[in-house]
């Protein structure tokens, strides 16, 4: 097969592209300021002995833990877009060092702290906790430069993923738009934000992806069922959540095999191809994790005891807040796009959906469709689950959860239109919602000042602060010291 | 065709809320980090009778309607007001509250405009500072 010196070149431009998108994104926003990124790094401390005992409660050494996490103001800006991070609070971070003395000692795990993030599987917490080790014995790093270092990790571990994704994306019949189409996924905000952060979505999302392809690829040709296979079981180990992943892989071929008459013997063999597939990963995924361990769900707002009409309702009247969410709820979703820019998007998104539809959903058009059902699939699913468990866990969805199912948006927004402007107008208006929040971030973190923001970067020096000021009582949080926590 | 579907795109933006201010107050937040720049940024500050003589680099003065030109050599009395230089979504405003032999105190409040973000977001920071008399 001749391939042109551009495809050679293609991938690692890829790779570096977006792992330097990812890396100013890891800088611009303050430790431990994206989603849950306090108990990932808990976690991520812990799993040394974690992976070994089968728990999901164990001990975190305080040599494994970085101080940074007991901080009081980096509690204090999450949830509160009013608290940004001010200059002396930046000389603090940057000031504090490694605990030396007790080194040894173990601290007992966080209760408060105890969301679904401790039951999501090791391999990823293990790699950087491996990784995160390795930096740190290699090089003198504070406490402050380790936790970008951390972040620098995932995102290298990230942009892998993603140019993995990219290569399978330029082997299928998509090659001609993939692109637009990795361009549309990849300029997301709320994508830059997480992956960049101390989260196995990070991982997450471009293998769920990945595995979307390989589901469209197993679709076409039943013989790439053990790709889509090793694509879920890679998903199941990173997170739990991952397991509705099946369903729709599953869903998907049933359903064309039943609105296509003309290959439905065909769709049948993908379908069953499919199912085992997903059998062959569920059972490999239940023997290396989840026989041993507990699947937990995060509560993180109230139960509610509502009707069905009450709840579809209420999904109504959130319609807005999952779309921003998916584009732009940043921060621990105390900062999103404001209203012009969420109209803009949603005209775009009605125009080329329609447009899509319109190309792709009659019976003798393209396969593509399956890529609307997935969405619709994974829509439903989460719906469900979300009334189901309504009563003691509350409105548990938002926006960002659709990001596993990013491709079936950009799909739509690039084949949708029938015109290049049209498509060329979207791709402008996804990149300037990129820039737009990353100026926003600076606004929601520095108070809008780049010089504030540059001096954040860890290597950039600062005038340390004494001693008294670090040994503040009101400075530390009681969470190394355990107050009011039980341990496990 | 194109432009029906605009139209229908269109009747979906009433769907869409009005953005909604939100004002948060804030005490002594900003404390710290606007007294080391005041202080770094004035020149003089001494006494003159029962008023108060400042001489600044340039970011902090006085604009009334009645002498418009930035001023940074000006005197105050007691509740006599100065600010910073407005910046594009951020101001600070400062009344002298207080003139002792030694120092002055101030009222300052700091407002924060974020502007992008989803409920046009308000943030206003009062708070107290001493500033020591030049010798």
């Amino acid at each position: 097969m001749i391939r042109s010196s551009r495809g050679y070149i293609e991938l690692p431009l890829v790779f570096i592209g977006t792992f330097l998108l990812l890396s100013l994104w890891a800088f611009i926003k303050p430790p431990f300021q994206a989603p849950d990124e306090f108990v990932h790094h808990v976690k991520t401390a812990s799993t040394g002995v974690a992976a070994s005992s089968n728990q999901m409660c164990v001990p975190v050494r305080q040599a494994d833990l970085n101080p940074l996490v007991d901080i009081s103001f980096l509690h204090a800006i999450p949830f509160h877009a009013e608290n940004s991070l001010l200059p002396l609070q930046l000389r603090i971070l940057k000031s504090l060092s490694w605990p030396s003395e007790n080194s040894e000692s173990t601290l007992p795990i966080i209760t408060s702290w105890l969301t679904s993030a401790y039951s999501y599987p090791y391999p990823f917490y293990l790699t950087l906790n491996y990784l995160s080790a390795k930096a740190r014995a290699a090089t003198v790093l504070t406490p402050y430069q380790a936790h970008y270092v951390d972040r620098l990790i995932v995102s290298l571990l990230s942009a892998l993923a993603w140019t993995l994704f990219y290569a399978l994306l330029r082997s299928t019949a998509l090659t001609y738009y993939r692109l637009p189409i990795y361009i549309f996924l990849i300029f997301n905000p709320v994508l830059l934000f997480v992956s960049s952060s101390i989260n196995p979505d990070a991982l997450f999302i471009p293998l769920a992806n990945c595995v979307l392809l390989l589901s469209y690829k197993t679709i076409l040709n039943y013989r790439y069922a053990l790709f889509l296979a090793l694509g879920l079981v890679a998903s199941l180990l990173l997170k739990s959540p991952a397991f509705l992943l099946l369903p729709i892989v599953i869903s998907c071929p049933a359903i064309l095999a039943l609105i296509d008459k003309k290959d439905r013997r065909q769709c049948l063999h993908s379908f069953c191809a499919s199912v085992l597939g997903c059998l062959l990963a569920a059972i490999t995924s239940y023997l290396l994790f989840y026989r041993d361990n507990v699947i937990a769900i995060a509560a993180p707002t109230p139960g509610r005891n509502e009707d069905l009409a009450t709840y579809l309702l209420s999904l109504w009247e959130r319609k807005l807040v999952f779309f921003s969410g998916y584009w732009s709820l940043l921060g621990w979703t105390d900062y999103s796009m404001p209203y012009w820019l969420t109209c803009s998007m949603l005209v775009v998104l009605v125009i080329t959906t329609i447009a899509f539809l319109r190309t792709h959903a009659h019976r003798e058009g393209s396969i593509y469709i399956v890529f609307f059902l997935a969405f619709f699939a994974h829509v439903s699913l989460l719906i469900g689950l979300e009334y189901h468990f309504l009563a003691q866990k509350g409105y548990i969805i938002q926006g960002r959860y659709f990001l596993p199912l990013g491709l079936c948006l950009s799909l739509i927004m690039v084949l949708g239109p029938e015109y290049r402007f049209w498509r060329r107008l979207s791709l402008g208006l996804i990149v300037f919602l990129s820039a737009f929040m990353f100026n926003a971030t600076v606004i929601r973190y520095h108070e809008g000042s780049y010089r504030r923001a540059y001096r954040t970067l860890p290597f950039v020096n600062f005038k340390k602060v004494s001693d008294k000021t670090l040994n503040n009582p009101e400075l530390h949080t009681d969470i190394l010291h355990c107050k009011g926590n039980s341990p496990e | 065709m194109l432009l029906l579907r605009l139209i229908f795109a269109c009747l979906l933006l009433p769907l869409i809320a009005a953005a909604e201010t939100r004002t948060v107050q804030q005490t002594n937040r900003h404390q710290l980090e606007i007294a080391v720049e005041l202080k770094a940024q004035i020149k003089t500050l001494i006494k003159e009778g029962d008023k108060v003589r400042i001489v600044t680099n340039g970011k902090y003065g006085l604009s009334t309607r009645s002498n418009p030109p930035w001023r940074t050599d000006f005197s105050l009395p007691l509740g006599g007001m100065f600010e910073k230089k407005p910046e594009a979504q951020k101001w600070q405003t400062f009344r002298i509250k207080g003139i002792s032999e030694q120092s002055i105190s101030l009222e300052y409040e700091y407002g924060f405009n974020h502007r992008s973000a989803d409920n046009d977001l308000l943030v206003i920071d009062k708070g107290q500072l001493e500033m020591p008399l030049s010798n």
